[in-house]
């Protein structure tokens, strides 16, 4: 299974939580892999 | 002394400090791969405003990053005219009663940014933002208010997508 995501709080990171998470994907984050040309348009 | 020029050994007056405008009161040090930042202890009675900055660091892809006030979840209304540096039309987006201020700033593989000033955030009145958003590809300044009569004392910086690197946030207090 594959790791969740890190947050930050202060100067502690840590793996999400499966709530985090769910609320995280909730607001239409996605992985994001980098692609030398992707647009930017701040949609 | 010829305040604001100091020289070596002056006494610092308190006339001349109190008329200091902006003061360092937090900097946070962003890790490596986190998808949001949570800085708390940011905002005090001490200022009504500040001018919140991250600068330095870097991110997996080219999200736009948001801002959000302590666990408040709801109630934020952001727009944002913008234009594409080969383009001449402008353009805009907005949101009403979203989760979160949506373009508080924007980062990629070789920067992040945020020069957002935040107003009112302890006082237990609607909170407004207007930052600036430096994209690769187009620029704008965006506005927003924060429609629940709270206070708060922290705040989250968050990504569209993909994990931030590094960089330094820096939140500055405007003198009353």
């Amino acid at each position: 299974m594959a790791k969740r995501p890190l947050i930050q709080i202060d100067d502690t990171v840590r793996e999400m939580t499966k709530a985090e998470y769910e609320a995280l994907l909730e607001t239409g984050w996605t992985p994001g892999e980098e692609t030398p040309d992707a647009t930017d348009e701040p949609a | 002394m010829a305040y604001p020029v100091f020289a070596s050994g002056d006494v610092l007056n308190a006339s001349d400090m109190n008329a200091v405008g902006l003061w360092l009161v937090k900097t946070q040090t962003v890790g490596s791969g986190v998808t949001s930042v949570a800085v708390s202890s940011a905002f005090s009675s001490s200022y009504d405003s500040y001018l919140v900055t991250y600068s330095g660091g870097a991110a997996s892809t080219n999200p736009v990053l948001t801002f959000k006030l302590g666990a408040s979840a709801t109630g934020y209304y952001n727009s944002m005219p913008y234009v594409s540096y080969a383009g001449t039309t402008a353009q805009a987006v907005y949101a009403a009663n979203a989760a979160n201020f949506n373009w508080a700033g924007y980062c990629g593989p070789n920067y992040t940014g945020i020069h957002a000033i935040v107003s009112d955030p302890f006082l237990s009145k609607y909170t407004r933002i207007s930052a600036f958003y430096q994209a690769e590809n187009e620029a704008g300044t965006m506005g927003g208010i924060h429609k629940v009569a709270s206070s708060y004392t922290d705040f989250t910086i968050g990504v569209s997508a993909g994990t931030l690197t590094g960089g330094t946030i820096r939140v500055y207090g405007l003198r009353n």
